[in-house]
């Protein structure tokens, strides 16, 4: 009962707890840290992340056409025998 | 203009750059931030660098907002969600620190001491139960914590706390009776530990 009667207590005391004014003076930190931290502009944002897209693109379709343009050479290249006996570089 | 329009104009004008405008909806939204924060730290200082941290954020992610719903609660998600982080973060800086100030009753001497509390809102006669009550309501899920405040500490609408909770009006009602049933079983494990 003396329990119950404590809860009771201890719950009412939520609406006692009053609204607080919060400080006007906080915008002056706000402002101090949106101009120290600067802010990139979203469409920065996007055209670094497009960028780097396009030049990882880039790269793989580079390196992809060199491989292509390898294997295809490959049939021009002279073949050399290993079991070539003649030494005579006259 | 309505009071949501003005909100409305405000973040077009942020996501310009303009801090005048930033200004303007930090004297029309700061007590609602700063009161949410307090909710969940019941600490003056705390809170207020939540809600510096809260008109940072709105600053900086302005461009974000789609407008579904109303700048106050949006800025209330973000002041749920930065709470809980700060929360979770202090918590783990005190890992093996007791939270909890409880007094034995026979002795009147301090078992736990929680040297973080100093919320303005509550009264010096009440300050004793008022954080046995707080106590209770860190034992609380999130969600059910952040019903309890925005409902009973914060004082809104069913329909702005759901919205801020994106939730249903329905699902907030049960989450607010589960959380009130939760507070008093939690209140009775304190009043077994005093």
């Amino acid at each position: 009962m003396e329990r119950e009667k404590w809860i009771d207590e201890t719950l009412t005391v939520a609406d006692a707890i009053g609204r607080v004014e919060a400080r006007a003076t906080l915008f002056a930190g706000i402002k101090s840290r949106i101009k120290t931290e600067g802010i990139v502009p979203l469409r920065v944002v996007w055209l670094a992340a497009a960028s780097l897209v396009l030049l990882v693109a880039l790269n793989w379709l580079i390196l992809s056409e060199t491989a292509g343009s390898d294997s295809s050479n490959s049939s021009a290249v002279p073949s050399y025998s290993f079991t070539e006996t003649s030494f005579n570089l006259y | 203009m309505g009071e949501m329009s003005e909100h409305h104009f405000l973040i077009t004008e942020i996501i310009k750059g303009n801090t005048k405008a930033l200004e303007q909806l930090f004297s029309l939204l700061k007590n609602t931030v700063f009161n949410v924060a307090l909710g969940y730290t019941r600490n003056r200082e705390d809170a207020e660098e939540i809600t510096q941290d809260v008109f940072v954020e709105i600053y900086e992610s302005a461009a974000t907002f789609k407008g579904e719903s109303s700048v106050k609660t949006w800025a209330c998600r973000i002041t749920i969600n930065k709470s809980l982080d700060f929360i979770r973060y202090k918590n783990r800086k005190k890992r093996f620190a007791l939270l909890t100030s409880l007094v034995s009753k026979e002795t009147g001497e301090v078992k736990f001491h929680q040297p973080d509390f100093n919320h303005p809102g509550v009264s010096l006669e009440n300050k004793e139960k008022a954080q046995y009550l707080f106590a209770a309501i860190d034992r609380l899920p999130d969600n059910q914590r952040t019903a309890f405040i925005l409902l009973k500490l914060e004082g809104m609408s069913q329909r702005e706390a759901a919205e801020t909770m994106q939730l249903n009006e329905k699902a907030l009602e049960s989450l607010y009776q589960r959380a009130k049933q939760n507070l008093r079983k939690a209140l009775s494990d304190i009043y077994d530990e005093l």
